[in-house]
């Protein structure tokens, strides 16, 4: 009993020991490095490497972005995931990665083995059609597609069993119709493919959507949003999915996470300097020229893990709608 | 008229002259370092560009890419490692006319050809950018698998003598092409639950691998068993530069092979490196002395040469006209263009006229100081053959492994590397054809890839291939220059 007593004693007065280190913790000591589990150029390459130019004036080390692309973001999962959780390693997430956990497409089940820090910014996706289109609106198109479900219309987007197929899949489900998606290597081929008239819908995010709006070669049909885009005057007469009852939203977000099991305290600390970035005119400049300023993007720890959760859960039960999960 | 004038005048500025001159020479060295590639020297730089004027950012960007284009043949000659993918066709006569001393002509002839492959393709690029870019939404998916099958049907010209082996060694990369995510319905195919086996075998550190250290593995194994290391110089190197007489003589493959790298840099899916493979099969097609390709013939390395630069000009075209970019460096420029709030696309020529011409004068610019500068800066590159051989080996090895790592930074690709380095060294020993092997693995993927989408456009139906008009006239030059080195045989032989 006296031994279980001073045990405890022990413990508990190394366990206070450790809070009190863990309150004047002295991070960093070195350089940050900020895993981008993409290839370069991309918008979330772009974005990351922006963002830790602006965030490593607030932590006082240098933040390097190092892009881990191969195997379709599994590759930079992984690496963070094998690294020890003391916070220099810092992982940029978007969907892929709770779609790869959904898709059970790797062993290291995301959700369970990372933490968030900060959801940075939300995209917004658009569908539109090319001007030579018969369509005008979208009801025509969805009326088209309910009475010829033996035509189906074609629409594109990047990797299959990726976010756009889910997008795609996601929209035809709550519109009620179906159509085909094929999966495409880059974004220009799919541009190339709607003007073209390979695709009949086109679906992608508004800084790469708008361009095409405003030369008259695309004709938007409707914003995947709960309200219209009145801040842009090219779409503002766009009507969103919301208000014609369909209610799905998703577009692509980016933010920040490290490995479960991080002290508080260092986590803290990063998530004081990511919020810092987030706050400079810096980024404000940044996210009106890439027109990620549009959607609300920005949630703390507890909003974006709940956002984890509940993207999660859509994710499967369409890709179960899909046949790609049992 | 007025736009060209202003835009003379803002690109003369000393201080854009200064970074036109430093882009391109970055671009240059980033070019010849194996796993750099043109779109990664562009992303390293970017952020110097923030605080830069827009117009000048994007003129440097272009030099880099200038620079790069061309850098990749300097190690692509001298070391057998194509610096850059753009550089693979390169190798083919590059490293055989430096192997028999010449390095200096046949760096020569690349810088050459590469300066004029730009100015030609900037000369396109501004006559007739609107029209071109229409151009860019003809192809589409059964297109593009033609475009595949025209570069594969180069295996005929560059097989050599033995013509199955090399379609063997084709059909073998193109079944390596396979490995990987299923592109169009996501299932894993032979990856064997590795994760690294996801994205597929990327032709990057294959292409290291079957070049650059197979032949270090076979210098190694001529020289094994010999008593004394010979730690002297490995040979001589002539440091002769290219007469201007010689590059006079090639005018028709220049020109040839410039309009091939313009078209095919315009296509949003194919950048340098198609253009190069195809601009050197046509050289070897057409040449009246074919047997002197893969050996060195001078042709074999202007022409891909300026056609990767040309691709240059090629695909800023519809970057800038529809915001579709031509080529993967391309697609780069144009995040670079979001980033200073630019939108490519129809409304950014009348907006800013400037920046088309702007970057036309940028593109001759970097090019005429390729032509100038270069000289002198392949002269110094090219004394690294007077290393001797246990330090040059070495050093090919360092730079493979570098260049292989570097490419997504993952270990898996330097393993990958070796593998194929010894993949290689067999090829050589029983004269099957690594380049026919690579030619298939690049070209595999995009062949299956638009294969299928045009049936799933289709609906299943084989006709869109022959009824669309560019489609059937690519697929009949395919057919063409496949038979047309059996048909000379044949001919030859009935008339002798």
């Amino acid at each position: 009993m006296k031994r279980t007593v001073v045990a405890l004693t022990v413990m508990i007065a190394v366990a206070m020991g450790a809070s009190a280190q863990a309150k004047k913790v002295d991070f960093p000591k070195r350089p940050i490095e900020m895993v981008i589990p993409f290839g370069a150029g991309g918008a979330s390459d772009i974005f990351a490497r922006q963002y830790a130019q602006l965030a490593e004036k607030f932590i006082g080390k240098s933040i390097t972005p190092v892009n881990k692309g191969a195997a379709g973001t599994i590759e930079g999962m992984t690496y963070v995931y094998n690294q020890p959780a003391d916070g220099y390693t810092v992982l940029e997430i978007t969907p892929s990665l709770l779609i790869i956990e959904a898709l059970n497409k790797s062993p290291i089940k995301f959700r369970d083995s990372f933490e968030p820090l900060l959801r940075v910014q939300s995209d917004l996706q658009l569908i539109g059609v090319s001007k030579n289109s018969k369509f005008q609106t979208f009801q025509e198109l969805v009326a088209y597609a309910k009475a010829n479900p033996g035509k189906k219309l074609k629409i594109g987007g990047l990797s299959p069993g990726g976010l756009d197929d889910y997008i795609a899949n996601g929209l035809a489900a709550e519109a009620g119709i179906s159509w085909i998606y094929v999966p495409y290597k880059s974004g220009s081929e799919i541009k190339a493919a709607v003007l073209g008239g390979e695709l009949d819908v086109y679906q992608d995010k508004l800084i790469s959507f708008l361009p095409l709006v405003e030369s008259g070669d695309i004709r938007p049909l409707i914003v995947l949003n709960d309200v219209r885009l009145t801040q842009v005057p090219s779409l503002k007469d766009v009507p969103c999915t919301v208000e014609q009852g369909i209610k799905f939203t998703q577009g692509s977000w980016r933010g920040f996470c490290v490995k479960k099991g991080t002290p508080p305290a260092v986590k803290q600390i990063l998530i004081d300097a990511l919020q810092a970035a987030y706050e400079t005119e810096g980024y404000k400049e940044m996210e009106s020229k890439e027109m990620t300023n549009i959607r609300k993007g920005y949630a703390k720890v507890d909003e974006f893990k709940a956002i984890w959760d509940s993207e999660y859960n859509g994710y499967v039960a369409i890709f179960k709608q899909m046949g790609l999960l049992k | 008229m007025e736009s060209i004038i202003q835009a003379l005048g803002y690109v003369g500025h000393p201080l854009n002259l200064f970074l036109i001159v430093a882009g391109t020479l970055f671009g240059m060295v980033a070019g010849a370092l194996p796993g750099v590639s043109s779109s990664m020297a562009i992303i390293l730089l970017l952020p110097f560009t923030y605080a830069m004027e827009p117009v000048s950012a994007i003129v440097t960007l272009v030099a880099v890419y200038i620079g790069g284009a061309a850098g990749g043949s300097m190690s692509a000659i001298l070391l057998k490692i194509p610096g850059t993918p753009e550089a693979l066709a390169t190798t083919f006569d590059g490293h055989p006319m430096s192997q028999k001393g010449q390095a200096g002509r046949a760096l020569g002839i690349a810088i050459s050809a590469s300066s004029f492959g730009g100015i030609f393709s900037a000369f396109m690029m501004v006559i007739a950018a609107p029209l071109l870019a229409g151009f860019a939404l003809k192809f589409q998916s059964a297109e593009y698998l033609m475009l595949a099958i025209l570069g594969l049907s180069c295996i005929t010209s560059i097989g050599g003598k033995d013509q199955l082996k090399a379609m063997v060694s084709a059909t073998l990369g193109l079944l390596f092409s396979t490995i990987g995510i299923d592109m169009i319905n996501g299932a894993n195919r032979f990856v064997f639950d590795q994760p690294f086996l996801m994205s597929g075998i990327n032709y990057v550190p294959v292409m290291i691998g079957v070049f650059a250290i197979a032949e270090v593995y076979k210098t190694v194994g001529e020289e094994y068993g010999k008593k004394k290391v010979d730690m002297t110089t490995t040979g001589k190197v002539s440091m002769e530069v290219v007469k201007f007489v010689e590059l006079l003589g090639m005018w028709k493959t220049l020109i040839k092979s410039s309009i091939i790298g313009t078209i095919i840099g315009i296509i949003p899916a194919a950048g340098g490196s198609i253009a190069a493979l195809v601009a050197y099969g046509e050289a070897a097609r057409s040449s009246k002395t074919p047997e002197a390709f893969g050996k060195g013939a001078p042709e074999g390395i202007a022409a891909p040469e300026s056609a990767n630069n040309a691709a240059v000009g090629g695909s800023m075209v519809p970057t800038m006209v529809l915001g579709i970019p031509g080529s993967p460096t391309a697609a780069v420029i144009m995040a670079a263009f979001m980033i200073h709030g630019l939108r490519p696309g129809p409304l950014l020529l009348k907006d800013q006229p400037i920046l088309l011409y702007s970057i036309f004068i940028g593109i001759i610019l970097a090019s005429v100081l390729l032509f100038v500068g270069g000289r002198f800066i392949t002269k110094e590159f090219a004394r690294v053959l007077k290393l001797p051989y246990p330090l040059l080996g070495t050093l090919i090895i360092v730079l493979g492994v570098v260049g292989a790592y570097s490419l997504q930074n993952s270990f898996y690709d330097v393993l990958i590397m070796f593998a194929f380095g010894f993949i290689g060294f067999l090829f050589n020993h029983f004269k099957y054809s690594s380049s026919a092997f690579i030619l298939g693995l690049i070209l595999g993927g995009i062949a299956e890839n638009s294969l299928r989408k045009q049936l799933i456009i289709g609906d299943g139906s084989w006709a869109g291939f022959v009824t669309r008009p560019v489609s059937l006239v690519i697929l009949a030059l395919s057919i063409l220059g496949f038979l047309y080195p059996v048909l000379m045989k044949r001919i030859a032989k009935s008339k002798g």
